[in-house]
């Protein structure tokens, strides 16, 4: 039998309605995708379709009888319907095991949310066991990689991942200044652009560029490199810095920076330290290292540390929430403790190749 | 592995691994401990008076390094030899750069350098070979010796405060045409005595600039001054310039022949395999290659697939193996 789609969207509620007539459910929100649907189900007017005239009928009929209401809700949030239930059973669930990407959800479900405590969506980020949801433990980091060279044209290249998160950097220069007002008789002007690839967030991004976080991070990344490199060295110069995420979960700062100091020491630029950045978190009450995608959205306090191992100095410090001091000392230190031990790695690498291009080249 | 992105066979990559793994153990004996990265300290065994060169500072007492490359100490000088870096300008290197723009006076020349280099038009000598003041007709007929994105090559004459000089004050330095030029990392150049090189069998002209800038070209016979100019002389005394003939004999100087060309680019994708591969660029090196493949019977493009590379290592690491052993 041919369905029109309006008559399917119609039957399914039906279905879906006398199902829910005999759960004998309390209150409940229905989400549709179909807006004819909904307009149908909700109007106050006189039925005038008469292909659906029956199903109409009695849907808005278990409507009437019940505290029901129904909503439109945007098709690219399907996903969220299923989630939906859980929420109407609210006496019976405490932890809610889905994805909140609070900033994908439409106004409606945004206020649908609120409309409950924030405890009841209060999520569980360490289990009692004491594992992370991504299964690691508080202080572990993501496994990181660090590859030197990733580009044939630029002066240096690096690619850096920590975990999910990777991150493409290039160096060009030390060059002539393109812009001669800019230009220093003193010292080297350093420049960053930071973006990210379209393809790198869950959905694909409509305008990657030229966003104010996105000019935030290039400013965020030019001074931590600006302060480690020996600009004076190489005056009436430019240095170009270009950073771009190929895949967001998290802790894109960091792996910016680190990814950015390994292109810079490929580059061959004289640098007091290296740079070496990680970030840290607080969440249920635990201290966190190395935060992914899901626990930053969790809109906890989020710490990004740029640190010169070396020197023993901090280059870089952020903070997007507020803490009490001494959980924002244990904090600092644990974020301290993963810029280290990138440090170690970075310098493992940048050896080896080293090593490798002194080999090759023979005497 | 930086640069080589070409599909490998396994027996390939087993032949190329271990071609290269032979090549590190090879010079891992000679120098060991000698690179060093960022921010590691370079021990010094507590000497006095110890000179701190390029690439290094000092930190609470220490000597570290700035950047990564080879730790070279000569007498009580000891500074960082960078691998990977922009070419640094010293008196007297050969060059070869490409002209980015004409000023008064001067042309702007790219080196690959932190900074463009400048070819005033009184460093160098005129077409006519004239010792003479550069005039404003000189001045406004200078597109006519050099324009934008010509490829020059010429002498570091100097670090003067507003720039890097060069000059160009022989017949073998000025405008290269009908070649290609290459640009390779510059720490795969070392600075030998010559750097112009005449391949006779090939009938080229191979450049190595100190820059990283590779010009292989058609032989172009040096053309001495004075002979020039008496010839010069002798014909305009003679007989008037026929347009037609003119114009014939620049048809012949601008043709250059298959076989020449063919030879260009096989050179040419010598030095492209030799530089992916990270090995030292020299003339000598250079040969072996086009050697090694014209007696495979390769064709010019056959050059950069990957069997070609996995033998130019794998010929590499016999030879290196060798002359360590007469040593």
């Amino acid at each position: 039998m041919k369905t029109e789609p309006h008559m399917a969207e119609m039957k399914a509620v039906e279905w879906a309605s006398a199902i829910v007539g005999d759960l004998k459910l309390g209150k409940v929100v229905w989400l549709c995708d179909s807006m004819n649907t909904v307009n149908t189900v909700t109007s106050k007017e006189e039925l005038c379709v008469w292909d659906t005239f029956l199903e109409a009928t009695i849907i808005r009929g278990r409507f009437e009888a019940n505290p029901w209401t129904m909503q439109w809700i945007n098709r690219d949030q399907n996903y969220l319907v299923d989630a939906f239930p859980k929420f109407t059973l609210k006496n019976n669930f405490t932890f809610l095991k889905f994805d909140v990407r609070r900033d994908v959800i439409s106004p409606c479900v945004k206020n649908f949310l609120q409309s409950f405590k924030p405890s009841f969506i209060e999520m569980e980020y360490v289990s009692p066991e004491g594992l992370r949801l991504d299964g690691r433990r508080p202080m572990e980091m993501r496994q990181i990689r660090g590859e030197i060279g990733a580009l044939a044209k630029a002066d240096g290249s690096a690619v850096f991942e920590m975990g999910n998160t990777k991150v493409i950097a290039a160096v060009y220069g030390p060059r002539e200044v393109q812009n001669r007002s800019q230009q220093m008789n003193e010292q080297a002007l350093v420049r960053c652009e930071y973006s990210m690839a379209n393809f790198s967030t869950g959905d694909r991004m409509r305008k990657p560029k030229g966003d104010r976080r996105s000019t935030e991070i290039s400013l965020v990344i030019r001074q931590a490199m600006e302060a480690c490199i020996l600009t004076h060295l190489m005056p009436r110069s430019q240095i170009d810095i270009f950073v771009q995420v190929l895949q967001a979960d998290g802790g894109i700062r960091s792996a910016c920076i680190n990814a950015a100091t390994l292109a810079l020491a490929d580059a061959g630029i004289p640098m007091r330290d290296l740079v070496t950045s990680c970030s840290a978190g607080y969440l249920n009450s635990t201290a966190l290292l190395d935060l992914n995608y899901v626990e930053d959205s969790a809109g906890g306090p989020d710490v990004t540390v740029g640190y010169l191992p070396k020197l023993d100095k901090v280059t870089l410090l952020q903070m997007d929430a507020k803490l009490p001091l001494d959980i924002f000392e244990n904090v600092m230190q644990l974020a301290t403790e993963g810029c280290k031990a990138v440090a170690n790695y970075i310098r493992e690498i940048l050896l080896e190749n080293t090593k490798q291009l002194e080999s090759r080249r023979g005497v | 592995m930086r640069g080589l992105q070409i599909p490998l066979n396994q027996t390939q990559k087993v032949r190329l691994q271990r071609a290269l793994e032979k090549l590190e153990s090879l010079s891992s004996k000679a120098n060991s401990n000698a690179s060093v990265t960022v921010a590691d300290s370079i021990p010094v065994n507590y000497e006095d008076g110890i000179l701190k060169g390029h690439g290094t500072s000092e930190f609470n007492g220490e000597i570290t390094a700035t950047i990564c490359g080879i730790v070279e100490r000569v007498n009580k000088l000891v500074y960082v030899r960078t691998l990977r870096a922009r070419y640094k300008p010293e008196v007297g290197d050969i060059i070869v750069g490409r002209v980015i723009e004409v000023a008064p006076k001067r042309w702007r020349l790219d080196i690959n350098s932190s900074q463009d280099a400048v070819l005033m038009l009184s460093s160098m000598n005129l077409p006519d070979g004239i010792q003479r003041r550069r005039t404003a007709v000189d001045e406004l007929n200078m597109r006519s010796i050099f324009e934008e994105n010509d490829v020059v090559c010429a002498e570091i004459r100097g670090l003067q405060h507003d720039g890097l000089q060069l000059q160009a004050r022989s017949q073998k330095y000025g405008k290269l045409e009908r070649g290609q030029l290459l640009t390779i990392s510059p720490y795969l150049v070392k600075k030998r005595k010559q750097h112009f090189h005449h391949l006779d069998q090939y009938g080229i002209d191979l450049i190595i600039g100190r820059n990283g800038f590779i010009w292989v070209g058609e032989h172009i016979e040096a053309r001495d001054d004075m002979v020039e100019e008496q010839v010069h002389k002798s014909e305009q005394h003679t007989t008037k310039f026929d347009i037609t003939s003119a114009s014939l004999e620049e048809q012949e100087r601008t043709y250059t022949s298959l076989e020449t060309r063919q030879n260009i680019c096989r050179i040419a994708n010598a030095v492209r395999v030799l530089s992916t591969l990270g090995f030292i660029i020299s003339v000598e090196k250079i040969l072996d290659t086009v050697s090694l493949s014209s007696s495979l019977n390769l064709g010019i493009h056959e050059m950069l697939g990957s069997e070609f590379y996995v033998l130019v290592a794998e010929k590499e690491a016999v030879q290196r193996s060798l002359t360590k052993e007469k040593r």
